[in-house]
């Protein structure tokens, strides 16, 4: 889908944005928002802002501290869609999964979150919108972050000699992958590191589903 | 340099992979370290 989002509202004499979230609040959660297209303004000349809310794709919830990421959509020569962040900067949820983006350049974006292109929460795929000089604000509404199932992985290490734990030692969680001659391989990864505690603790959260060691 | 050792399972059966299903917490408790 793409929404190019009609705009109105303003901001209040302290300079925060106001009416950013506001609108119909048809699923009775009192999130304010609903994802409708619905009017707001900005002051003449205003740069355009996108803004929304993130929601986990299984449960519908608010994701909130998650990064969501300005991806610019393009296309190839061959027409293919290509997915690229766009801005240098990300912003993270606050507590009720809402994000916003202020002087957005012009162009069509998608919001990326854990690695995947948020969609809307209609199930039409991902979500998109086109930005113009001068649009002022643009709602995306509730995006679903797809396999929004995530785990916390805890443990502590002991030496198995002494049983005392062990302190300060990197702990990795990589994933797994097993190809079609049944051959197991560990990816290296980075993504969830964890240093021990002084009790030789650690803990990983928002690990995505699948094999892990 | 430091080296990376994949934790093994104690009852020498090796290689341990976690499955994990989403929206859990796996506890995976106390793990001996030569």
């Amino acid at each position: 889908m793409n929404r190019t989002l009609a705009t109105a509202g303003g901001r209040d004499p302290a300079g925060r944005l106001s009416g950013l979230f506001e609108g119909r609040d048809t699923d009775g959660e009192g999130s304010g928002d609903d994802g409708s297209e619905q009017a707001m303004q900005l002051p003449q000349g205003a740069p355009p802002e996108v803004v929304g809310i993130l929601v986990g794709g299984s449960d519908g919830k608010p994701l909130a501290g998650e990064q969501a990421l300005l991806c610019a959509i393009t296309y190839s020569s061959e027409g293919k869609r290509l997915v690229g962040q766009s801005v240098d900067r990300t912003v993270s949820t606050d507590p009720l999964g809402r994000f916003q983006y202020v002087s957005v350049p012009p162009g069509t974006y998608s919001i990326c979150a854990r690695g995947v292109e948020a969609e809307s929460a209609d199930g039409e795929g991902p979500a998109t919108v086109t930005v113009k000089n001068g649009d002022g604000r643009l709602n995306f509404g509730r995006l679903a972050v797809p396999g929004g199932r995530r785990a916390t992985v805890k443990g502590t290490l002991v030496a198995d000699d002494t049983k005392e734990p062990i302190v300060g030692r990197q702990v990795l969680l990589c994933p797994v992958t097993t190809d079609e001659q049944g051959v197991r391989s560990v990816q290296i990864s980075l993504d969830f590191a964890s240093n021990t505690d002084a009790q030789g603790n650690f803990q990983f959260t928002g690990v995505p589903q699948g094999p892990m060691a | 340099m430091s080296q990376l050792t994949e934790l093994t399972s104690s009852d020498g059966k090796g290689s341990v992979s976690i499955q994990i299903n989403g929206d859990e917490t796996l506890t995976l408790g106390r793990i001996e370290v030569k």
